[in-house]
């Protein structure tokens, strides 16, 4: 069901920069997290054994000490669960049965009266390894020679759109045949070819994961925990312990960042598994930082090369990708990753003739999951540089090759469907404004060395093609309205945003609006999982839905009481008015008790319950063979980003002057919020850009701390970050809106990088562009001594 | 990861903290801050059974003037204090500059003066700008009451003079001296990181301007804090050019100073970064020197 939006007039508060609707809690403490909820003296504790080695098999497992430890309830290890998990390719076992993939992979798990007997039982379990030769490049990895990551591949359950080759560690290959790549590189006046490398990073969320599980006696489960996917995990875990997912329950509390990495299941299965072990008492299992590094999702590293050519006016006519995702040990999510990259790899840009390879490979190195952008920062941070380096060798300004080759309105896109109305020409002309493209300044001092540089993108959510979100929406005795939601507000601000538009779309004011907190499965309305920047479209129309439904009983209502046409009715402000007859009531005067009947004859009404329902109808189907099909993906989001900074000669330390972003948002519901997006992801694709990478030697990680792991802080920020909106309305969108979370970091590394090429014409194979990487460079190229 | 379990101790007077190190020796270690100490335990690379925890003694945290124009900072002040301090900026200007390059704003509200050069980091700021003033620390054990230099102080990586029943307890920084410049300069992945390399620098002028006397000490430069004796060699007696710093700067990066590689940066790197950092501090030093330059 597609919902009906109102264009002509932009209702309160729609555009309005409200507050958010969790500032006071989160600021006066108020706000309950997973780890502060309180489960009193039955609570358990888990402890996880992990593997020690990237690549190895189980050979056996004794857990007899750990068992006879005072205060140990419970040791499961993986044959306690035979079954298989996983979102889109069924691909793990919840606790390791024959072999480890991963540093960090989970062996066995303890339940204990306190965390320290937990640890000390951790310890007395001991397991036997054979260890293999782990895959540690993805390259290699998708070769014919590599060892076998998963030599069941064949065996796994998969989606239908995912397509494992089997006999391989290639757990999914997305293609795109498009025109004649072939007879094309004839036609082109410059031709392009690069190689990237993007290291792992992570989401490091500031709350690390944490979940609580209980089984009771009858065998229904609760789960408490830090989630992006309440349903999802209702879903997926109802599956693996073969219940109904009506006996599962998740319930989510505020969450301190997810960044994707707590989308989908990962050690909240954990939690579960041990608690099946230990009926009636609730399971705590928290992880620290340093498991947070070895046992949460990372961000997937890339190996990708690009060939691209342009005629002599710079017009692009082929490009030539092949993308070998590093997809660590379990691919269950990161294969969607893999075909994401694969139907956007043209980047946003018209390009008649592509040939494109983009791999998922299983690696020893930690699990691949969903990070903000969901595969698009790390394929645009090289193809963004390339598209310079292109315009570099036609003799075109970098702007300008942008603006003759991005798509538009019209342009046939990469999959062969038609691109709906955009506003990235608009974004490159507001950055290149913001930045003052084409004035060059003079830098700071002698020994310093300025440049500008600027990068656009495209991103679409990366879902199933019925990917569905559904809502309610009630009224209180005052009138003030309480909307049912199954997203989550992860400090995007999404509550705020539905209450804006809930409250427009009924007729009230925005401070009476609240949330149904905690998203719980059991009560909450149905939503896919919090994640591909989909929640202001997606479950905004399915409130705005719900908010239509409740009005149409509310006006139903009054107009039948006043004899009135309800298309002469109208609520404003929190009151129902006729337009007609100038009568009025107070909304909280109806909406439980509804009204008398004439003559005292009865009363008709009664509680008002408005509900709703999006899901996308039109998404079709791609051509494993050639990528094509009618309609890949609901919409793309599409933006640009500028910076200017200095590269100092002596050194290679890189400062960030001042950052530029723009993007088309559709319709911007709540524009503060739209910017700090901008803001934030701009702040953390420079942190992507200058300081991040798991850095990885022989499938161990070398920095898993704060201390070694660096993240940008306030003070990396650049003083001068400027955000411009764009809007473009999006048909199916609410008030025309489309998604923003991600996309903000996704040209950020790519435009860092072309700024320093800019300043001192050097270019590295990838981030982070530590001081040393580009002294180094400075000198093999010779600008300086 | 939380701090393995271990006894804690709060005295409110410097001599019930001795008594209690007296009894434990080595498996006790003084709380200040806690900035390091915490930390380290929390990775396990400190395992302390007993913390004599100091912040309910009164009497650690002061800054004095010292007749004849130096001054005395209690080792409990925190850095914060210092960092605001109206005799400090005036009589050690040197601390001064270095205060805000300490770690972060919440790190220098908690971490004391005392505990971090106690804590003998090489790649804390303090411990080399202590080594460039000539300061020298009050030590004292129920036995007795020592002053050791701070060039005899840090006797290696996160090792210093204090035998486990002894506790810091002053530092004391003499006048400084006259017609002298001052600088502290680092180089970090991002400016509050522990740095990759850097250095505390003073330059005094003779009457004809000559460099009469030059300390530079260097920060995660190896060790210890590094002092940079054959550079000082270069520069000591010569009259200054850009030619005399790129000299010591040349002497300095590739004699005096010991760096290792680390998943941050290699040692060439940092050679190369304080050969960059020398030149820079001599110069700021030498411009302070002569103010109407």
């Amino acid at each position: 069901m597609t919902t009906t939006v109102v264009h002509e007039r932009i209702p309160e508060p729609i555009g309005e920069s409200k507050p958010r609707l969790d500032n006071r809690k989160k600021v006066t403490g108020a706000a309950t997290y997973a780890d502060d909820m309180q489960f009193g003296s039955g609570l358990l504790y888990a402890r996880i054994l992990h593997s020690p080695h990237p690549h190895a098999l189980i050979k056996s497992i004794n857990i007899s000490r750990a068992k006879a430890l005072p205060g140990v309830k419970a040791v499961v290890t993986g044959e306690d669960f035979p079954g298989f998990i996983g979102l889109y390719l069924q691909d793990r076992h919840i606790f390791c049965r024959d072999r480890v993939r991963y540093v960090g992979d989970p062996v066995a798990g303890v339940a204990a009266t306190s965390e320290e007997i937990a640890v000390k039982a951790v310890n007395l379990i001991e397991v036997e390894y054979e260890v293999l030769e782990p895959v540690v490049n993805p390259e290699f990895g998708a070769s014919p020679d590599a060892p076998l990551v998963h030599p069941q591949l064949s065996e796994y359950k998969v989606v239908p759109f995912i397509l494992p080759q089997a006999g391989t560690n290639i757990s999914n290959l997305f293609k795109v045949r498009k025109g004649d790549v072939g007879a094309a590189w004839e036609k082109c006046a410059a031709i392009v070819e690069r190689k990237y490398r993007i290291p792992h990073i992570q989401h490091v969320p500031i709350e690390p994961h944490v979940a609580i599980a209980q089984v009771d006696e009858t065998g229904e489960v609760t789960l408490w925990g830090s989630s992006q996917s309440p349903f999802a995990q209702r879903n997926l875990i109802a599956q693996a312990l073969g219940i109904s997912q009506s006996d599962m329950r998740v319930v989510a509390p505020y969450v301190g960042g997810g960044f994707g990495s707590k989308a989908g299941v990962s050690m909240e299965a954990l939690a579960v598994a041990i608690a099946t072990k230990v009926r009636g008492r609730p399971v705590k299992l928290r992880l620290t930082r340093e498991e947070e590094f070895y046992t949460a999702f990372v961000r997937q590293e890339l190996i990708s090369y690009f060939k691209m050519g342009c005629d002599k006016n710079g017009k692009i006519l082929a490009m030539e990708n092949r993308f070998y995702w590093g997809g660590g040990a379990y691919t269950e999510y990161g294969v969607n990753v893999t075909r994401a990259a694969g139907y956007s790899s043209t980047g946003p840009y018209e390009v008649p003739n592509v040939k494109t390879d983009s791999y998922c490979v299983y690696t020893n190195h930690p699990v691949g999951g969903p990070m903000r952008g969901f595969g698009m920062p790390e394929m645009h941070t090289g193809l963004e540089q390339c598209i310079d380096d292109l315009a570099h060798e036609i003799g075109i300004d970098p702007v300008e090759i942008r603006r003759r080759n991005c798509i538009r309105e019209g342009s046939i896109l990469v999959t062969g469907s038609k691109m709906h109305p955009t506003g990235l020409p608009q974004c490159i002309e507001e950055t290149a404004k913001a930045i003052q493209w084409g004035q060059k300044a003079s830098p700071s001092a002698p020994n310093k060395r300025r440049g500008k540089g600027t990068a656009i993108m495209w991103k679409a959510p990366a879902m199933p093609p019925n990917a569905g979100s559904s809502a309610w929406v009630e009224l209180a005795e005052d009138g003030t309205v309480t909307v049912g939601l199954g997203g989550q507000d992860l400090g995007q601000g999404t509550f705020t945003v539905c209450a804006q538009m809930a409250a427009a779309a009924l007729g009230v004011p925005y401070e009476s609006v609240r949330i149904a907190t905690p998203v719980d499965t059991r009560f909450s309305p149905y939503e896919w999982q919090t994640v591909a920047s989909r929640l202001t479209w997606s479950m905004g129309n399915a409130v705005v839905s719900a908010a239509q439904d409740a009005r149409r009983q509310i006006l139903d209502l009054v107009s039948e009481a006043w004899g009135e046409d309800p298309e002469d009715l109208d609520i404003r402000n929190g009151v129902v008015v006729s337009y007609k007859s100038e009568q009025e009531i107070p909304l909280k005067d109806m909406v439980i008790y509804g009204l008398p009947k004439p003559n005292d004859s009865g009363w008709m009404g009664g509680p008002i319950r408005g509900r709703g329902k999006f899901m996308p109808t039109y998404v079709t189907s791609l051509d494993p063979e050639t990528g094509q099909g009618e309609r890949a993906v609901v919409h793309y989001t599409t933006g640009s980003q500028s910076v200017e900074l200095e590269v100092d000669l002596d050194t290679g330390q890189v400062e960030i002057l001042r950052g530029a972003s723009s993007f088309d948002v559709g319709k911007a519901i709540n524009p503060e919020m739209v910017k700090a997006q901008m803001e934030g992801g701009f702040v953390q694709g420079l942190s992507s850009a200058l300081f991040e990478e798991m850095k990885m030697v022989d499938g161990y990680m070398q920095n898993p701390s704060f201390v070694d792991y660096r993240i940008a802080t306030t003070t990396d920020a650049p003083s001068d970050l400027q955000s411009v909106i764009v809007e473009v309305p999006q048909d199916d969108g609410p008030w025309g809106a489309r998604g923003i979370g991600e996309h903000s970091m996704v040209a950020t590394a790519a435009a860092i990088a072309n700024a320093i090429f800019d300043a001192v014409g050097i270019r590295m194979e990838g981030p982070p562009f530590s001081a040393e990487k580009i002294y180094l460079a400075m000198l093999d190229a010779g600008i300086v001594e | 990861m939380k701090p393995p379990p271990f006894e804690y101790y709060a005295p409110t007077t410097v001599e019930e903290a001795l008594a209690r190190l007296a009894e434990h020796g080595y498996d006790a270690k003084p709380l200040a801050g806690g900035q390091s100490l915490i930390p380290m335990m929390n990775f396990r690379l400190a395992q302390p059974s007993v913390l004599v925890d100091l912040n309910n003694i009164p009497d650690l945290s002061y800054i004095r003037p010292n007749e004849g124009g130096g001054l005395s900072i209690g080792a409990m002040a925190r850095h914060s204090m210092v960092e605001k301090d109206a005799l400090v900026a005036e009589r050690a200007p040197l601390v001064h500059e270095t205060m805000p390059k300490i770690a972060t704003t919440q790190i220098r509200s908690r971490g004391t003066f005392g505990g971090s050069l106690a804590h003998a980091d090489p790649s804390a700021e303090l411990v080399c700008a202590s080594v460039a003033l000539d300061g020298k620390f009050k030590v004292v054990s129920q036995q007795r009451e020592r002053w050791i230099p701070a060039n005899e102080f840090f006797l290696g990586l996160f090792t210093s003079a204090l035998e486990p029943e002894e506790l810091l307890v002053e530092i004391q920084l003499p006048p400084f001296p006259k017609r002298t410049g001052w600088s502290l300069m680092e180089i970090a992945r991002r400016p509050h990181d522990f740095c990759l390399i850097g250095v505390a620098a003073t330059l005094t002028l003779g009457k004809k301007d000559q460099c009469k006397k030059a300390r530079l000490v260097y920060l995660s430069a190896g060790d210890g804090p590094m002092v940079g004796q054959q550079a000082a060699k270069v520069l000591e007696g010569q009259s200054i050019s850009p030619e005399l710093f790129e000299e010591a700067a040349e002497v300095a990066s590739s004699a005096d100073i010991d760096p290792s590689s680390d998943i941050h940066a290699t040692a060439e790197f940092r050679r190369h970064l304080a050969n960059v950092l020398t030149r820079r501090a001599l110069e700021e030093a030498y411009k302070r020197a002569i103010p109407n330059i």
